[in-house]
């Protein structure tokens, strides 16, 4: 027996409510929301929220799916969305408790659920993706990191697919200058 | 010194290795999804409408409900310059929303999520101009969470000197949800990039970024209390003051029932 693709997934809830079909989209890309939000938002504390909520949108918001979409690039668009608008809330909520955030930050371990990296690579590597600019970590993320296509990319980010190639090469620019991604390039052989 | 993109890219992977959740992780979000799911509505109900036929059903309502909204909004609406003149302070009862404000918006959100099933994003209200800001066919909106519709009022005025009245520039009011971003100009030379979120004890949490074209931007960020005014920029120069106000209020659209 095959294994459903995920539009056959979407009919089997929309058509005929198999709850399980919805389950199984969930296996899917649960995993995928959580590592996409994580490596966006930079902060392991809102990623499971924003993968969450994002299922749930994408749950909600099936009756409008357009199957002449591939799935997997409109949930994108719609997690991309989440990211969005928990990265403004952030935002504000930082700016305004600023001292408090960072207080915590000292006192709290990183998810002690996810699998640690070097821990001083792993840094070097995400203070890096924060000098990124958003679009063009958008674009890292998307096309270096979870492999889509620029194409696809291009499409959730409403974008050409110029633009996204422009956007990782100057993002690609940046990371090779960054002084304290400097020593690892010379480690890896 | 230069470095081969062949040694970005798998770093990049590598790390995003270290950033994918543990399974018991996994099972966790996915009970929580379960529980949460809406009711299905199978096929052959109104679910599998398809977009196009409400489109076209629109469409045949659109010119009716413009010409309702019309008559609907001028009739309880004063003329702006009458406002101005009866403004003295950001404590007079002018700048709130009066109960014909609310009656009317909430009418006006009820009846566009009648006939646009929720599809208009907002509603723009400028002296006696209406705007419909649809959403778009893409799934980013189509997924942007509602919540309760939110009544938005900006009043933009102007003090000379020797005046001792507020002269009122410019006002417009908005329906929107309970997430907003808007972007609009209150006079030639003014931007204003306007961000909401609803908290949960309902007070509205705003920033607002005013850029005039001579100045540095201004940024502020104010928890507001509904109905409640406040001045979220202002300005002085040449012997004139300037203030933009601010006021929300939630609307219950679905407590006025169909025009």
């Amino acid at each position: 027996m095959t294994t459903p693709t995920d539009e056959q997934l979407v009919a089997l809830w929309r058509d005929h409510g198999q709850t399980s079909a919805i389950a199984d989209l969930a296996d899917r890309y649960l995993g995928q929301f959580y590592g996409t939000a994580r490596a966006m938002l930079l902060r392991p504390d809102e990623a499971e929220v924003v993968a969450q909520e994002t299922m749930l949108k994408v749950i909600r918001s099936i009756g409008t799916y357009n199957s002449k979409w591939p799935f997997r690039t409109w949930t994108y668009t719609i997690l991309l969305n989440t990211i969005r608008t928990e990265r403004k809330r952030l935002q504000v909520h930082d700016k305004r408790y600023r001292a408090t955030v960072v207080d915590q930050a000292e006192i709290e371990d990183p998810s002690p659920e996810t699998i640690p990296m070097n821990g001083e690579l792993q840094d070097c590597i995400e203070d890096a993706l924060r000098k990124l600019t958003e679009k063009q970590r958008t674009a890292v993320v998307l096309m270096l990191i979870e492999g889509l296509t620029a194409s696809e990319a291009a499409k959730i980010e409403g974008c050409s697919v110029d633009a996204i190639y422009q956007r990782v090469a100057e993002a690609r620019k940046s990371l090779r200058s960054e002084p304290s991604l400097q020593q690892f390039w010379i480690d890896t052989p | 010194m230069s470095i081969d993109d062949d040694k970005i890219d798998p770093l990049l992977r590598e790390w995003r290795k270290g950033l994918d959740c543990q399974e018991e992780q996994r099972a966790r979000m996915r009970e929580r999804v379960l529980a949460s799911l809406p009711p299905v509505k199978v096929a052959g109900q109104s679910r599998t409408r398809s977009w196009k036929w409400i489109a076209a059903a629109s469409f045949l309502g659109l010119s009716a409900s413009i010409l309702i909204l019309l008559s609907l909004y001028q009739r309880p609406l004063r003329p702006i310059e009458k406002v101005g003149s009866e403004l003295t302070s950001l404590d007079d009862a002018s700048i709130p929303f009066g109960p014909e404000d609310l009656v009317r918006s909430e009418r006006i959100a009820a009846e566009m999520d009648r006939l646009f099933a929720s599809r208009v994003k907002a509603v723009s209200l400028i002296g006696d101009r209406v705007g419909l800001h649809f959403e778009s066919d893409t799934v980013q909106d189509d997924v942007m969470e509602k919540g309760p519709r939110i009544l938005l009022r900006f009043v933009l005025q102007r003090m000379n000197r020797n005046a001792s009245q507020w002269e009122t520039l410019h006002r417009e009011e908005v329906i929107g949800h309970r997430d907003h971003q808007l972007d609009f100009s209150p006079s030639s030379d003014m931007n204003v990039h306007y961000w909401s979120h609803l908290l949960p004890d309902k007070s509205l949490w705003i920033e607002v970024n005013t850029s005039l074209q001579t100045k540095e931007p201004s940024i502020q960020e104010i928890r507001c209390l509904a109905n409640k005014s406040y001045s979220i920029w202002t300005d002085e120069g040449d012997g004139t003051q300037t203030r933009l106000l601010f006021v929300f209020e939630l609307l219950d659209s679905k407590s006025q029932g169909v025009i």
